[in-house]
């Protein structure tokens, strides 16, 4: 028999474990996504090496990027970016607060986060799995400039949470506007659109005018690929990277309280509305 | 005798689209926060795509024969395509596979109006009139900026294969979507309609030589915005200028036939969500 305080303390880890498995159960019946995900990293990662390609052949390169560095950035940033949370997964969830039916998620005893948590990694980790070798087989097939060093990896790993922390608060604040504005689906997809030109997805950021580098870097923007995918090609400097993963976290931290004061406020009106 | 009864028709179609764009109006003022939201979307996606490009010319003046003036050229015709098929039918189309899943198109199938039509129509988008407002805009400046001047044939030309490749894009999306028919869980074949058509957000010289063909043929992605601009400014063979509406004719047998079998398939489910 395990202790109560045992108990207590491990109910919410065993709580997500349970959401996670029905999640994966529910996630594996839509294996046309996964191919669809693959297909479309394939597509916005070629659209922009074409044409990046014809300008490096006149340049050589473009700050400090060859067309073969140019490569392995895109690949890297478009797996990053598809294992950020976005607009799909938060559509269900406004469509459920709009609807009331979110209500039936405030008897459980788990919270609506740790659901929509759940369900997000139950879709991206078997996308994040099968991309390793997709890219080692692209890695043997074209040799990609892509040696990464341990402490890279570590530096990549501690971004890559980061940057997955700080998209799951972003679309978490966007999914309660759900409670006060009748239509927000809008703000997700305008916000997805945002990070596609501005995260550093379609090309490294420091192709921007410097004005403009200088702009998002003060943002969370960077934080979701650009800075991830630096980490791991060894573009980051040791110093510069404990900068931004502080950076980061701060960023991090301001989110959540934000979404924690936003819940508060948002459950008292739903208490009001009703479902 | 028979121009007349054509004429009925025709004007039997528009006032269909009338009575669409009434309700949809109707619609959207319920819901005004839902249509600030649809345009500035847009307006971001439109910002997004700029600074995508323009970001190349800052560091060559030219780009697969593009210079800077074609390329504010090529993004006018991206942007008009968009605020076209947000004005008209991208709201209907989103909800076909909807319909099929959910038995929605019973009802449309019973009126006494082409099936499809009323599809692509069924919600026209007051946010795409603002689109199109702002499209207009940047015509007025990227004409004026940069003083451009083509022949009467050459805007002639742009506008035909224009106009066709608004007809490519509602036949090819209706094409994946009637797969829906097959598959009845559809919103994937949405997506895989926008990752394709990605292939169209750049000019088309960007593309090698096979590239290109797959993709005015079997993806016919480029023959939205990049075909009708590179009409404009270049001088192309008839063949190139030919080559889209076979495509077009091609595309709408396909369609028609894709459609007649899979409503045989369909059983219409009534309204089950």
């Amino acid at each position: 028999m395990k202790p109560r305080w045992w108990r207590v303390l491990s109910a919410p880890a065993r709580n997500f474990l349970a959401q996670l498995r029905l999640s994966f159960v529910s996630a594996l019946q839509y294996r046309t996504d996964y191919l669809l995900t693959v297909f479309s990293v394939a597509v916005s990662a070629g659209v922009e090496i074409a044409l990046w390609q014809l300008v490096l052949k006149k340049t050589g390169q473009v700050r400090g990027y060859g067309l073969a560095d140019l490569i392995v950035y895109l690949i890297v940033a478009n797996v990053i970016s598809m294992m950020c949370v976005n607009w799909e997964s938060v559509l269900d969830m406004s469509e459920e607060i709009r609807q009331g039916s979110v209500s039936r998620h405030l008897l459980k005893p788990i919270s609506l986060f740790s659901v929509a948590t759940g369900d997000w990694l139950a879709r991206k980790i078997p996308v994040m799995l099968g991309a390793l070798p997709v890219f080692a087989g692209l890695h043997h097939w074209i040799p990609l400039q892509f040696h990464p060093h341990f402490n890279h990896v570590l530096m990549f790993f501690a971004l890559l949470a980061t940057s997955l922390w700080l998209s799951a608060e972003i679309y978490f604040l966007i999914i309660m506007t759900a409670f006060w504005l009748s239509e927000n689906q809008g703000v997700a997809i305008g916000f997805n659109v945002l990070r596609w030109g501005f995260a550093g997805t379609a090309f490294p950021l420091a192709f921007y005018p410097g004005l403009l580098v200088k702009f998002l870097d003060a943002t969370p923007m960077p934080y979701f690929v650009y800075y991830p995918t630096l980490a791991l090609l060894g573009r980051l400097p040791t110093e510069e990277f404990f900068l931004k993963f502080l950076y980061a976290v701060f960023i991090g931290c301001a989110l959540s309280f934000n979404r924690w004061a936003t819940w508060q406020a948002a459950e008292r009106r739903l208490q009001t509305v009703g479902g | 005798m028979r121009d007349g009864r054509r004429g009925r028709t025709l004007l039997r179609y528009l006032d269909y689209l009338r009575i669409c764009f009434r309700m949809s109006v109707f619609r959207a003022l319920e819901y005004r926060s839902g249509v600030f939201f649809q345009y500035v979307v847009d307006i971001v996606w439109y910002v997004v795509q700029f600074a995508l490009l323009r970001t190349a010319f800052s560091y060559v003046a030219e780009v697969a024969g593009y210079n800077l003036a074609e390329c504010y050229l090529f993004l006018a015709f991206l942007f008009s395509t968009d605020a076209v098929s947000m004005l008209f039918f991208n709201g209907g189309l989103e909800h076909f596979t909807r319909s099929v899943r959910t038995g929605g198109l019973d009802f449309y199938i019973l009126k006494p109006m082409p099936t499809l039509y009323q599809m692509t129509v069924a919600r026209v988008s007051l946010a795409g009139l603002l689109n199109l407002g702002f499209t207009v805009f940047f015509w007025g400046y990227v004409l004026r900026r940069f003083q451009v001047h083509y022949s009467f044939a050459h805007w002639l030309w742009a506008i035909l294969l224009f106009t066709n490749g608004i007809f490519v894009n509602i036949t090819f999306r209706l094409t994946i979507s009637c797969l829906s028919l097959w598959t009845i869980e559809g919103g994937s074949l949405n997506w895989l309609f926008h990752e394709l058509m990605r292939f169209g957000s750049k000019p088309e010289a960007i593309y090698g030589k096979w590239a290109r063909r797959i993709l005015i043929s079997v993806v016919p992605a480029l023959l939205l915005s990049a075909w009708p601009c590179m009409a404009l400014i270049r001088k192309p063979s008839y063949w190139a200028l030919g080559v889209p509406f076979l495509v077009s004719a091609v595309a709408g047998l396909a369609l028609a036939g894709i459609w007649r079998l899979g409503l045989r398939r369909y059983e219409g489910l009534s309204f089950q969500a």
